[in-house]
């Protein structure tokens, strides 16, 4: 109800005595008063006023207003002269410092029937929260407005019968009065709370609670005789959590307010006034630990709780609820959600400071111990990247050449490949698999490494290499760890292979012949176990152009998102769309199969891919001149002598000749130029042919995609030096040449070029 | 082929003559340009390239050419080539080089037209 109405209701037509110095002087109480619309008799001392009751009969007046300066008897003793007299004794007394006087402390006088209400406990109160106390005056007065409109609120839910909303509203309010020491408001919302969630009458719950927050707000309105407070600066957090960042959540800014002053001289405080604000600011700083309401519009603490804690990016933080929900139940759900702690409101800020401060403690250690982990496991993998080889350019021999690569699923792993030079025409294989992950793993392979290095120099047969290693591990090898390897001689010269399998996945042939297929009928077993096994040996022969594709079962084993195997077939069909792509580019291409089948799910093994091919495919020629070179200028000039000397022995004309070299000579160097981008390894082939009336020319290398022929003319309306560089070589090749084809195939471009033997003379 | 160079000037200081023989391709193409950086400074007006003895020229040969003229021409001087073997030839033709050039048949028409310049100038050629 509007206060001016109640005012009315509650004198019930009889007037107000007003005692002050000054009655008839404009800004006086007793003009205020009437400008409430209430009628009034003024009295400018104590006496007079005593005098005025006796003579009129203490019945005309329903309320007495003294103004706290009235100079003689004073305020005080006028006070208790009137509780002296049996006459007075029940009639309300109000002191107010001065006008305007405040509708609602009246109000509180006249409810609480003239009892002399205490006044707050400002001192005990601010010393429970840890401020100051006119910083705690200031948050009380910024706080009455809101508890009227809480009022206001709670009253037109429960005449709408609102239980739920009631219920709400009376918790808000119970909670904000709570932490700032109201605690007869508190108990009265909080009955009504109870009230509402058990069903029960609502009527009388609420005219408790409209009588103590009248209470209140009339000990809040006394509270203005102190001289306004001053805002203590707030100064830099000390101590050493100072860099620590607290987020308050609570959507009562009152709440909020209390908490940040209370903890910002020991932290760097961030607040959001609901759950999702919260989430977001999580999101964009993630805080050193959440303070969290539970009960907010939207999501509720539990919901912000929980959703923090199922990020891996968030899991860590702790958080801690703050709440006036106390009950055991409650309690449990917090815990059940993830909360580290539970601390509940009205709070003592010596115990939220003392447990805030031991979690935030034991979070900087948990960070430090993982930070050094972290940093021990990065050089970790850096020292077990440079074990395995990686300069596959120096281990090319003759027509050999290999690729590898290996990708632990966590920062080390147990995966391994190998591959050196037993002499100058053999080269020996090996690839593996620790059982397990992560550092025993990896403790492990490079103890087989090294072992295997060790021993394929006393011996250079695969079988016994495997047996050696066996009984090396087996011996010493408490924790009954494993590997399965498969290891290979390769004599560069031939493409003779020698090898033996230690329980490993068989390797696949890969080549322009057929089909991939498995190298080995038998896998043989496991190395480390048992001392004394025999590991069976196979010989094959790779054909020119054959890469032995060796990996484990990292590959074959790699998970889909939705739970599906990768498995040999499928890796099998993907290869047999490459059969005859560079070792390299083989490795690059099952890698980044695997990824692509993986998709968003985690590496759930350790990867390693070897790939050894021997020779280059080659397509049968007749009488025709196959060169194979590096993308290099001299290697290019080189083939341009080799071309120039088939073709001066074969009396093919000079003009053709001339044509046929300087489209080598430009496609090449655009090759080397543009394609390969001057990586000297890059491969070039050349093949030249000579049919009865034209020279074949075809070139083919595995850089980028690049047609040639899709490339725009030069633009010979600008003069030759103003045009950009570029188009000139390729330009200058189709005028010359008769014909020009290019495809993309095999992972190669392929440019053929046909040359006229002889020319009509009027070209 | 590899590129040898000969490198002349004449009695007045006013002009360089270069002799490349062999063959100007993508991989001999910076030796020529590393070659005549070095007489391009400075105020030479006149640069001949007596091509008699190249055999062969690529892109890669004609664009050092045409860079050599640009920075000539930037300082006012120009460049006079003679000599073109008929393939060579072709394949200035072919990238549409000639029109910005000149070339002259042999280095007796070469000298008449330094010649009438100078005359027509009073001075160095432009």
């Amino acid at each position: 109800m509007e206060p001016r109405a109640a005012l009315a209701e509650a004198l019930g037509g009889r007037s107000v005595l007003v005692v002050e110095r000054e009655p008839d002087a404009g800004g006086s109480l007793a003009a205020s008063l009437r400008a409430l619309g209430l009628t009034v008799a003024s009295a400018g001392s104590g006496p007079e006023a005593l005098l005025r009751l006796a003579r009129e009969g203490e019945t005309a007046f329903g309320l007495v207003v003294l103004a706290g300066d009235l100079p003689g008897m004073g305020a005080a003793g006028l006070e208790r002269a009137l509780r002296g007299r049996p006459e007075t004794r029940a009639l309300p007394v109000v002191t107010l410092p001065g006008a305007p006087a405040d509708p609602v402390a009246l109000l509180g006088a006249l409810d609480g029937g003239g009892r002399a209400m205490p006044p707050f406990d400002l001192a005990g109160q601010s010393a429970r929260l840890g401020l100051a106390p006119p910083e705690l005056a200031e948050l009380l007065h910024a706080f009455a407005p809101q508890a009227v409109q809480h009022l206001a609120d709670l009253a037109q839910l429960v005449a709408a019968r609102d239980a739920a909303g009631a219920r709400r509203e009376a918790h808000t309010l119970a909670g904000a009065a709570g932490n700032l020491g109201g605690a007869a408001l508190q108990h009265a919302a909080r009955a009504l709370e109870h009230a509402a969630r058990d069903g029960g009458d609502l009527d009388a719950p609420l005219a408790a609670v409209e009588r103590a927050g009248r209470d209140l707000l009339a000990s809040i309105a006394r509270l203005a005789v102190e001289a306004p407070a001053a805002e203590r600066a707030p100064a830099a957090p000390r101590g050493e959590l100072a860099d620590r960042r607290v987020l308050v959540v609570d959507d009562v800014p009152t709440n909020v307010d209390i908490l940040a002053r209370a903890l910002r001289d020991d932290y760097r405080i961030t607040i959001a006034g609901d759950g999702e604000s919260a989430l977001r600011s999580v999101a964009h700083a993630p805080p050193d630990l959440v303070l969290l309401d539970i009960m907010m519009p939207g999501l509720d603490g539990y919901e912000v709780c929980r959703r923090l804690k199922r990020d891996p990016a968030t899991r860590d933080i702790p958080i801690v609820f703050l709440s006036s929900l106390d009950e055991a139940p409650d309690k449990a759900k917090g815990f059940e959600a993830g909360a580290a702690d539970y601390i509940t409101k009205p709070f003592e800020i010596l115990e939220v400071r003392a447990r805030v401060g031991a979690l935030l403690r034991a979070k900087a250690y948990q960070d430090a111990v993982r930070e050094l982990l972290e940093s021990e496991l990065r050089v970790a993998r850096e020292i077990q990247r440079g074990l395995v080889p990686r300069d596959f350019a120096a281990l090319t021999t003759g027509a050999v050449e290999c690729f590898a690569c290996l990708e632990p699923a966590r920062a080390v792993g147990g995966d391994l490949y190998d591959v050196f030079r037993l002499d100058d025409r053999r080269l020996c294989l090996v690839i593996g698999d620790v059982s397990g992950k992560g550092i025993p793993a990896a403790l492990f392979m490079v103890m087989t490494l090294t072992l295997i290095r060790g021993i394929a120099r006393l011996s250079g047969r695969p079988d016994e290499i495997l047996a050696r290693v066996n009984d090396a591990l087996a011996a010493d090898n408490p924790s009954s760890m494993f590997v399965t390897l498969f290891c290979a001689v390769l004599e560069t010269d031939s493409g003779r292979l020698v090898c033996a399998s230690g329980g490993h996945p068989s390797p696949l042939l890969v080549g322009p012949d057929g089909a991939p297929r498995p190298a080995l009928a038998t896998e043989g077993t496991l190395v480390g176990v048992l001392p004394g096994v025999a590991y069976p040996s196979a010989e094959l022969a790779l054909a020119p152009g054959e890469t032995l594709l060796a990996y484990t079962d990292g590959v074959t084993e790699a998970r889909s998102p939705d739970g599906g195997l990768l498995g040999d077939a499928r890796l099998r069909a993907f290869l047999d769309g490459r059969r005859t792509g560079a070792p390299r580019e083989t490795v690059a291409h099952v890698l980044a199969a695997v990824r692509t089948f993986a998709g968003t799910a985690e590496q759930a093994d350790d990867i390693a891919i070897l790939a050894v091919r021997y020779g280059t495919p080659t397509v049968p020629d007749a009488g025709g001149l196959a060169l194979e070179l590096r993308a290099t200028l001299d290697d290019l000039a080189r083939a341009s002598e080799s071309v120039r000397g088939f073709c001066e022995a074969r009396g093919v004309p000079a003009d053709a000749l001339h044509d046929v070299l300087l489209s080598l000579d430009e496609v090449v160097s655009n090759i080397v130029t543009h394609g390969y981008r001057g990586d000297a390894s890059g491969r070039i082939t050349v093949r030249l042919a000579l049919e009865s009336d034209h020279v074949r020319l075809e070139i083919r290398d595995e850089a980028a995609p690049f047609d040639p022929l899709g490339a725009a003319p030069p633009d010979f309306q600008v003069s030759a030096d103003a045009r950009p560089p570029g188009g000139l070589g390729v330009y200058l090749a189709r005028a010359l040449t008769d014909s020009m084809e290019y495809e993309r195939a095999g992972g190669e471009n392929r440019l053929r070029l046909t040359r006229a033997l002889r020319r009509p003379a009027s070209e | 082929m590899p590129l040898t160079l000969r490198v002349s000037k004449d009695a007045d200081g006013q002009t360089v003559r270069v002799h490349p023989a062999g063959s100007l391709d993508s991989t001999t193409a910076p030796t020529l340009e590393r070659e005549l950086t070095p007489l391009i400074g400075g105020t030479l007006k006149a640069l001949v390239l007596d091509m008699e003895g190249v055999t062969f020229v690529s892109s890669a040969g004609i664009r050092v050419i045409l860079a050599a003229r640009k920075q000539l021409a930037d300082r006012g001087g120009s460049l006079l080539i003679a000599n073109l073997q008929p393939s060579v030839a072709k394949a200035f033709e072919i990238v549409r080089a000639i029109p910005d050039m000149s070339i002259f048949r042999s280095i007796d028409e070469l000298d008449d037209y330094l010649a009438a310049m100078q005359r027509k100038a009073g001075g160095p050629p432009r």
